[in-house]
Order: structure tokens, then sequence, then C-alpha cells
């Protein structure tokens, strides 16, 4: 935790670190993300004439979610794999904060970089608490702290510690080792994450769970993260930000989901984005965000807070209904809701 | 003779030095084209033998001469193992083989005491077997006597003055550093063996001398004298004057005699008494010395024992 | 014949010492037990000729048991201490040639006679324990080779992505990672060679290195009946006793969770 000052101060503007509440409870302080600049690199395998990524360039500004978009074999992989030096670039150069990456000990950087796999990659003859305290351990924390950190993460994941702690990954469910592999990928609390389309392998319900889960837990842990996947639909969902990428790692596009969605730069992008862009944009913003109308009087169906636009459009087919109400958790009526409320959002690109 | 027939390693030492054993199992029952006679016309036979190049071609002097009388041979020569051959007689898969008469007296009849004298040997175990088990020995056998021996470097023996088993048991009390041996682990065990010939001899071996050795490793280990000075060898074995050994002269007469005689069943000699006639003057031929020569050819010069076998009985007139 | 007594007890030993036998893993050492006890009592109902008294005493046998412990223990040892560190290394190696090279020439070394090496070695370097100790190495090692190997090959690729995007070194990933999943392969690959090692080493008893196969060569060469059965059983009982032990280890040593 030394070697990086401050990185909270690379923070975006706006962005308001959700960790520093969390601080309050208890928790170990996070460190948040650090800016990760990749400047022309690329990749050119040995035996190959054609570069699998050419000249990628982008700056992913700290704390964000970037979700790298596109088909199989575009390079995403490969660009994602260069950031903690899993591939090494023919050229080019890739700082975080600053740092050149490509100068120091691959691995001891790859210990600072957080690394999920689709595939999970548990150990299956260590128990959890060993495969989440691998990285820990080989920082050299004393055990009391790493036993510490171990159980907060399990926490942190719904996991009781007392009953995963020395269970072995064949006796988790598949969605409980996603969770494992994640908060493995986190137990030294780096700055930074590389997720290979970490919920790939796992059902539709699934899914859906643990990307809401980890959106919670990114939005207070506010890492760095490159996050690759074919899945654009996630992508949206999850990204900060969307790179679409093209043959070579060629960046088509790279905006935030709601930008992607009104302004897709060609048909490329266009066929990623699919039909329906106006709904998808409607599920990007949450109601809570909106200026709500002030409440009346009558009794309306409700949706929560944090329901997107997309299910208050539900709820107005659904019900029939000219006005939805939205509540907050505790069920308190903060405001109302109309059809021209949502037209009117979808026109300005939401308040995110 | 002792029963190298479970030698495992012959194989290899074939491998080494010598003899390709081809068409050992033709199994072909061909009449005699040319022969000494139609003695056995009508008659059929199987032969067997153990499996090292002096029971191979005994074996096929054996087939020759069947067929030189009339009959239809068949070939099983080389049977792997002593007790095999043995049993494969007793059962009937084979009509006849030669076998040795301190082997018979020792291994089958299970005697622990060999009788000192050669034609008391063969009569006694002769009789008993036939007494016992059916099984005919053919009278007289042959005068060679393939027993146990110790060989030694001929340029040893000179150097030493060795002539006889009583000069070793001399040297083994002067000079004790000498009196190394290279022995069998089956002759360490038997009374006619290692433990009674040093008592016979009063030899002192301690047991760090001794050395436990495959038969075929026992002379080429003799020949370089670094394990060993003196191996247990077998007296009619073509290796002894390869190495340039001599064998050391059993003066007490310790070792059983083990002269080769032709064995069949009891009833087998019955229907055809005419086999002690032909097999008679062949056994009587036989010699240490020329049983010696013989297994040279085909120990040491690789030669087809069916061919030394049939070139033999050509030279000796058997054959025309 | 003392030494009925000694694989008796070792079932009540290894209990208390690992906890993890159960009624069926004492099943072979009933086995072997029965067979001996029949063997002793067969023996003792004969009347032994002075040959087969030579032989069948408690002195030499329990003398030739332990020469045949020995050889095949120190041999397997030796060859746990080759063959790993070798198979560890080819499978280490870029060249894709490498691994079927070595791996041909361990199956040479199996498939040549072990008494071809035997004799071969005795005739060059001369004859001894340290012979016999080779050619059981030669003979025995391919399984082990080729078990590590493979034991390393098999695991998932992923586990090692997982590894090395974590921040492990490739010794740490050989090490924490590679080689206890590869464990119970390569304890395969153990057992099969101890039991090539009892078998083989019956041959030392050509090369002046003694063993089990001092009893049973003279047991085929004089024909002498209980000599052969008592040195096959006592073999025999090795063989299986040896591979029994390595079963308890296999599941002692297996990686948990897996």
């Amino acid at each position: 935790m030394s070697d990086h000052a401050s990185p909270t101060a690379t923070v975006p503007a706006g962005t308001v670190p959700a960790g520093t509440g969390a601080d309050a409870d208890g928790e170990t302080a996070t460190r948040h993300g650090a800016r990760i600049e990749l400047a022309d690199v690329s990749k050119i395998y040995a035996g190959q004439e054609e570069p699998a990524v050419e000249s990628f360039s982008m700056v992913i500004p700290a704390g964000e979610l970037v979700c790298f978009v596109g088909p199989s074999g575009c390079g995403k992989t490969t660009t994602m794999k260069m950031v903690n030096r899993l591939i090494e670039p023919t050229s080019g150069r890739i700082t975080m904060d600053g740092e050149d990456l490509l100068s120091l000990n691959p691995h001891e950087l790859r210990r600072r970089i957080g690394y999920v796999i689709q595939q999970i990659g548990l150990f299956p003859h260590m128990s959890i608490a060993d495969n989440v305290a691998l990285v820990p351990r080989m920082l050299g924390w004393d055990k009391r702290r790493t036993a510490e950190r171990v159980d907060e993460l399990l926490h942190l994941v719904g996991l009781e510690p007392g009953r995963f702690r020395s269970r072995y990954p064949r006796q988790l469910s598949g969605g409980q080792q996603q969770r494992v592999g994640v908060i493995r990928a986190l137990a030294a609390d780096p700055p930074v994450m590389l997720m290979d389309e970490p919920f790939g392998a796992t059902d539709p319900i699934t899914r859906e769970h643990l990307q809401n889960e980890f959106l919670a837990l990114q939005r207070r842990l506010r890492k760095t993260i490159v996050f690759v996947t074919h899945d654009f639909e996630e992508a949206l969902r999850l990204g900060d930000r969307i790179a679409v990428l093209g043959e070579r790692s060629r960046i088509v596009q790279y905006d935030t989901p709601d930008r992607i969605l009104a302004e897709p730069a060609d048909d490329y992008v266009r066929s990623f984005v699919g039909g329906q862009a106006a709904i998808k944009r409607l599920g990007l913003i949450r109601a809570g965000d909106l200026d709500l109308l002030p409440a009346g009087s009558a009794s309306l169906p409700s949706v929560r807070v944090d329901a997107t636009l997309r299910d208050v459009l539900d709820a107005i087919v659904a019900h029939r209904a000219q006005r939805i109400a939205v509540v907050d958790s505790d069920g308190r009526v903060r405001g109302e809701l109309d059809f021209d409320s949502l037209t009117a959002a979808a026109d300005s690109g939401g308040a995110r | 003779m002792p029963q190298r027939a479970t030698s495992l390693a012959l194989a290899a030492v074939t491998a080494v030095t010598i003899l390709p054993l081809s068409g050992c199992f033709g199994g072909d029952s061909v009449e005699a084209a040319s022969g000494s006679g139609d003695a056995l016309k009508g008659a059929s036979f199987t032969v067997g033998s153990k499996d090292f190049a002096e029971q191979i071609i005994l074996g096929r002097m054996t087939v020759d001469l069947l067929k030189a009388n009339g009959a239809k041979v068949t070939d099983k020569t080389n049977i792997k193992g002593s007790a095999s051959t043995r049993k494969a007689l007793v059962s009937g898969d084979i009509s006849m083989y030669w076998e040795y008469t301190g082997t018979g007296w020792i291994t089958y009849l299970k005697h622990t005491k060999p009788i000192a004298d050669q034609r008391g040997q063969f009569e006694k175990v002769a009789a008993e077997d036939l007494a016992k088990n059916s099984i005919a020995w053919i009278d007289p056998p042959a005068p060679l006597n393939n027993t146990y021996a110790f060989a030694v470097r001929k340029d040893k023996a000179d150097a030493l003055g060795l002539k006889s088993l009583s000069d070793l048991a001399a040297l083994s009390r002067s000079k004790p550093s000498e009196a190394t041996f290279c022995i069998e682990s089956e002759f360490s065990t038997r009374d006619d063996g290692f433990p009674g010939l040093l008592k016979a001899y009063g030899i002192k071996a301690p047991g760090a001398q001794v050395k436990m050795l495959d038969t075929g490793l026992i002379y080429t280990e003799t020949a370089k004298g670094k394990t060993c000075n003196f191996g247990e060898v077998f007296a009619t074995d073509g290796r002894i004057p390869a190495n340039k050994l001599v064998v050391l002269e059993d003066d007490k007469k310790f070792f059983p005699v083990y002269q080769p005689a032709l064995t069949l069943k009891k009833g087998t000699l019955e229907k055809y008494p005419a086999l002690k006639k032909i097999f008679a003057p062949l056994a009587e031929k036989l010699t240490t010395f020329e049983m010696q020569k013989l297994n040279a050819l085909a120990d040491v010069e690789g030669e087809d024992p069916e061919d030394i076998a049939t070139s033999w009985l050509e030279d000796n007139g058997f054959l025309k | 014949m003392t030494a009925v007594a000694t694989p008796a007890s070792a079932p009540s030993r290894r209990r208390s010492l690992t906890g993890v036998i159960g009624i069926r893993h004492l099943a072979t050492p009933a086995v072997v037990v029965v067979a001996l006890i029949a063997d002793y009592l067969w023996v003792h109902s004969l009347r032994l000729d002075s040959i087969e008294q030579r032989t069948l005493n408690s002195g030499y046998l329990v003398g030739r048991t332990a020469e045949h412990l020995k050889l095949t223990l120190v041999a397997t040892v030796l060859i746990m201490s080759i063959a790993v560190p070798l198979g560890v290394l080819i499978s280490r190696v870029r060249a894709r040639w490498v691994p079927p090279l070595v791996l041909g020439l361990a199956n040479v070394g199996q498939a040549t006679p072990a008494i071809g090496v035997l004799v071969l070695l005795t005739i060059t370097v001369g004859p001894g324990v340290g012979v016999a100790m080779t050619s059981l190495v030669a003979y025995s090692a391919l399984p082990v080779l080729r078990n590590t190997l493979i034991g390393i090959q098999q695991v998932d690729p992923t586990l090692i992505e997982a590894a090395r995007g974590m921040g492990m070194r490739p010794a740490q990933v050989l090490w924490r990672i590679e080689m206890p999943l590869a464990v119970p392969v390569v304890l395969a690959g153990l057992r099969t060679a101890l039991v090539f090692c009892v078998g083989v080493a019956t041959l030392a008893t050509f090369v002046n290195a003694g063993g089990l196969g001092d009893i049973i060569v003279n047991g085929i060469k004089l024909d002498r009946d209980p000599v052969l059965v008592t040195g096959s059983i006592l073999t025999a009982s090795i063989a299986l006793l040896l591979d029994w032990a390595g079963g308890l280890v296999e599941s002692a040593l297996r990686p948990k969770g897996t």
C-alpha cells in the first residue's frame, strides 16, 4: 500500500467515492483506482506478419470500469493482458498513475493488479481462505492481517466466513466460486483489476445476480477495471465506458454507454447495439436520478429509486398507469414519474 | 549335470557371444532319406532336450539317429528349464531326452548325498528311477562327466602352481586373499556343492570372498580375474578352453558324477528294444574331451547345434 | 519363517499412524498374512532335506527378504530423485521434441530385458549391488518419469494462467500449483515402479546382489517346490504390501479438495 501516492486524487470529479462511507463501518481503507494509459501499444506474435494489436492508445480514468467489447479474436483479451504483462507488448507504453509498467518486474506488477478469468481458476487443492490469501501472502502480509482480510472479503460477497473459509472450491456452487474469484483478485486491494469475461460461464440468472452484486461492490470500491466481454448487454449494464473494438483491437468507438446508444459511430457499432437502442438507453438511467414530479395523493403503482427507467416503462405499460410512484428503500414516496419524464430523460441522455 | 536350464541369463549371454538357436522347434517328421536300417520303421518319437548347447547337440544327434533307423521324429529340443524337460517326459509330451546321473539322483530322486563311484551312481539312479517312476535309463551312460569343477585362468594357475582342489585348499590358508570364488547361488545350498566342498577339502572361503553370479557370468568374470580367481563351471563347457581357463582336478573325487544317459519311459523301451542297440554305441563315443569340443563349436564359434550334431555323426560313421 | 511375523504387525502400526485405514484397506495385508501362514504351516508339515533346510531357515529367509526390500526401496528412492526432477525438467522444456525423446529413452530402458542390462553391466564393470541397482533404476524409472510429465501436463492450463496472473513466479507456479496437483499421478507411477522393482530385484541373485531371487532360483534349479513356493510367496507378499502402502500414501498425500 506504500508505493501509491494518494491514488484517490485521480478519481474524476463528480464521482464521489462511496468507499469512504464503508470505512466507517470498520472495513480497512480501500485504495481506489489508478489512471491507466496505453500509448501506441502493439503486439506482433513471432512468426506472424499481421499484428494482433496495432497502435492501441487509450486513457482509462481512475476508478472507472471500461468494457472492451468486440467479436472473438479481435484482440481485446490480448490488449487487456498486456496491462499486467501476461502478454508482453511488442512496442508502446503503458503507465499506471504515470508509472511505466514495462519497466517493472512483471511478477511484482501482477501482484498489484487483480486478475479474474472466465474459468475462475480457483486452485482446487487450496481452501477458499488459502485461495483468497495467496496474493497477500506473496506480498508478505502477516497472518492476522491476512486472515482478517479474508474474512472481510468473504463477508463482502455474502459468504459467511465461518462456513466457507475452510471449504474447498469443489464444494461451492458456480456463483459462489465466481464470487471467490473476484475477492481473490481484490485481496491485496489492488488499484486496478483486469477481468476477462468473468461471468461468461454462469447461467443467465446467476449472471445477472453476480453483475448486480459486482456493480454494487464497484460503486463502493471505485477500482479502475478493464472488463473484457463479448456481451454488449453486460457492457451496457456494467461499464462506465465501453470500448467497441474491431480487428487488431482497433478502437471503433470509446464512449459512455449512453452516448454509444445515442450516437453509434458507424454501422459496426450499430450492429453491436442492435435494435431497441432507445429502450436500452432507458435501461441505463435510474429512476432516482431524475427530477421527480411532486407526489400526489392517489395511490399509484410504485418502483424503487434504484429501478431503471426501463422498469418504469414496464410498470406504466403493465398497470396502464399514467404515473408511477418512486419509493425509497423504506417505502417512502419520493415523487412520481410519467411517460413524458421518460422521453425527456432519453432525449437529454439522462442524469448520469 | 547340474541344471543350467533355468539360467535366465542364457538369452542375454547368447546375444553377446554365441549361438543362434535356429530350427530347434522344426517339428518336422520327415522319413529319414538314408539310414543305417529300418529297425524303427513305423515308430514315431518326440525328442526333447534342455536349453543349453550340450543338451541340444545330444538331442539333435538323437533325432538324426532315430530318423536314420526309419522312425518318424518330432523335434522338441531346447525346452526351457530342467524341471520342465523332466516333466515333459513324465507326462508323455516327449518320448526321450538325455539326463545326467547326478541330476536324476539329487534333483528328481531328492537325495542329498551323491555316490562317488561312476558306475555305482548310474546303477543306483537307473534302478531307483525305474522302480519309483518307471523311467528307464539306457545303459551305458556316456563316459563324459559334465560335473561341477573349479576353473582358474591358466596363467594364474601356473603362477600359483595350482593343479588340484587340494592345491586350492592349501592356497586358501597360505594366501587367503587369493581365494576368491564365483559360484551360482544354487551351488551354495547343496550338499554336493559349496558347503560340502569346503568341508571335504578344508578350503577357507570367507563370505565376502564368495560372489554369487549367473552361470554365464562366471566364465567371463573368472576370465577377467577381478571379481574372483576361481569359478564354478561345468566340466564339459566349451567356454573353459575358449576363455583360457583350466579346470582344477577333483583329486578327492568330491563332486557327484554327471554322466548323460538317454532316459525314456519304461514302456517305450519295452516296445522298441532296438533303441538300446542304437544308442549304446553313440553314448560310448561321447567323452568329456569330445563334448567340450562340440560345446565350444556352439558356445564359442556360434555354429548351429543341429549342424554340429549331424556332421559329428557323419564324421564318426553313424550316418552315411 | 520369522518373516511371517513382520507383515502381520504392519496394519495396526499403520492405523495409529495415519488413521485413514478402513476395513477395506485391510484386505491386502489379510491376504498376505493368510498366504504366509499357509506357506509356513505347509513347509512345517514337510520333512525337509538338507538342501531345503539350507534355504528354508529363518536366518536365510529374513536375510534375503531384507536384501530384497533394501534393493527395492533404495532403487525407488533413486528413481524418485532422478525421474521426478527429470520429468519436471522436460515438462519445462519449450522444444516439443524433447519429451518424446526422453520418454523414448526411458522406454528403451524398460523394454530392454533387465537381465540383459544386468549381464552387460556386469561384464563391463563387474558384479555387485551397484549393477543391480542401476538396472533396477533403468528398468523401473519410466512409469515415474512418464507420470511426472503427464501429471504436470494434465494440470488445467487456466489454473496456471490464474496463478501467473496473480503474480506467481514460475517456481511458485510449479511448487504451489503444478506439483501438488500432479502428486496423485506421480504416486501412481511410483506404485507401478515399486512393483516393477520387487519383480526385477529377483534377478539381483545373478550378480551377487542377493535378494529373494536366491531362493526362487534355487527352488527352480534344484526342483525343490517348498523352496520355490516360499520364495515366490515372499516376493509376491512384498509386492502386494508395498503397493498397498503406496496406496495409503497416495490417499494421504492426495491434495485435499481434489
